[in-house]
């Protein structure tokens, strides 16, 4: 999967317009709340088969971040 | 080898009820709608403030007996499940066992879980039965979360409902209920837990001091504290093998399961774990709108509704699948 495919599934997730999501863009920049994060278990276990915890997902600073969790996978 | 039948159900839901409505006008940003939409629930029903789990488990036990024409006398066995008892000690089964007039000759004894209590509780009646030590099982799950929970604290207050269920479990010819199995790993304890009252660290001034967290849920180490992401992940981590270990053991596969009746915990959780199952939408049981998440009645609740309006009726195989607290998880098979 490509990077832009992924920002493109994450732009979807946050219910933001394409081409908002840049990987430098901050966490705080984005609507980053317990929903989103429940969210974003939901898709990294669907899409790439793995579990995200508590503890990963408050330590994520920028999207790259995500996408790197979005790289280690199948 | 004894066989152990469940027999007949009923509930409870304190009166008072809060809606959706009246949580938005604490929460800054969030509507009706958006409580709704990302939980499912539109109301839960509330104990008053000197109404206990023993109140509510009491209340669900005499319509049982009156329900089904229970003669209390011929109860041999008490197993109450809470995680708000009425005192430290003794157990609410005891006081339970003098107020319901059920014999001195029973025996009575309270445990602590919570979204896996239920199952769990059909474990040992089974046991209770098959090792002849009892034949005649009330098992009474209750639950009032409410009393720990910070006024303040969306993360929780959305979700949880305070109930009861009454359930009795009898020895019996048929085999009703079948193959369990259960699971724990303490090592996320702390992931969903009332850190403050007991032994570990007594109530304080200092643990009734309130924080507010990045998310500004308002709680103390008083309240009731949930990890929402990490008990989601052990959810999606733990359930689907333990629903099909459970088929395994039964030696059938979803095409053979009627309903599915999960804890009700909340329609986002469910519905990604149904997908993840892989069981069929119709076979899948929620009904949880007006009640919220109960905990340990949840599913016995469940089932008094999926009987009452024709979902589930007699000779179905039935799975129930509990999750949560501890952390604990358990299922089970039966013939309804």
């Amino acid at each position: 999967m490509t990077q832009a495919e992924k920002i493109e599934i994450l732009e979807d997730m946050f219910e933001v317009d394409p081409g908002t999501i840049k990987p430098e863009m901050n966490m705080d920049e984005l609507p980053w709340d317990s929903i989103a994060m429940l969210s974003l278990i939901a898709l990294v276990n669907e899409r790439f088969e793995k579990r995200l915890n508590g503890l990963q997902l408050r330590s994520f600073n920028t999207i790259k971040d995500v996408l790197d969790v979005m790289e280690q996978t199948v | 080898m004894k066989n152990s039948t469940l027999l007949t159900i009923s509930s409870y839901l304190p009166d008072i009820i809060l809606t959706n409505e009246e949580l938005s006008t604490l929460y800054s940003g969030w509507t009706a709608e958006k409580i709704f939409e990302k939980t499912g629930i539109k109301t839960r029903h509330i104990s008053e403030k000197n109404e206990t789990a023993g109140d509510l488990g009491k209340k669900a036990a005499r319509k049982l007996f009156a329900e089904y024409s229970i003669d209390p006398q011929s109860i041999d066995f008490i197993l109450f499940a809470t995680q708000s008892p009425d005192y430290f000690l003794p157990s609410t089964a005891c006081i339970l066992q003098d107020q319901l007039g059920i014999p001195t000759t029973s025996g009575a004894l309270d445990f602590n879980l919570g979204c896996s209590a239920y199952v769990y509780g059909l474990s040992l009646a089974k046991g209770l039965i098959a090792g002849n030590i009892a034949s005649n099982v009330l098992l009474i799950t209750a639950e009032t979360y409410s009393k720990y929970i910070n006024p303040m604290d969306k993360s929780t207050r959305t979700i949880f409902g305070d109930g009861a269920a009454a359930t009795l479990i009898s020895r019996d010819d048929s085999e009703g209920i079948l193959e369990f199995v259960l699971g724990t790993d303490g090592s996320g304890y702390d992931r969903l837990i009332v850190p403050a009252g007991g032994m570990r660290c007594s109530r304080s001034s200092k643990t009734a001091a309130e924080c507010t967290d990045e998310s500004e849920n308002v709680r103390s180490q008083d309240n009731l504290f949930m990890e929402g992401t990490d008990i989601f992940s052990f959810t999606i981590g733990r359930v689907p093998p333990l629903v099909s270990k459970t088929l395994e053991k039964n030696q059938c596969s979803i095409d053979d399961i009627d309903l599915f009746v999960f804890h009700q915990a909340n329609k986002y959780m469910l519905n990604f774990l149904r997908k993840k199952c892989k069981i069929p939408e119709e076979k899948f049981y929620m009904n949880f709108e007006d009640c919220g998440n109960t905990v340990s009645a949840s599913i016995p609740i469940a089932l008094t509704r999926a009987v009452s309006d024709g979902t589930l009726k007699c000779g179905m195989k039935v799975m129930l699948v509990g999750f949560g607290v501890g952390l604990s998880w358990s299922a089970v098979v039966i013939n309804w």
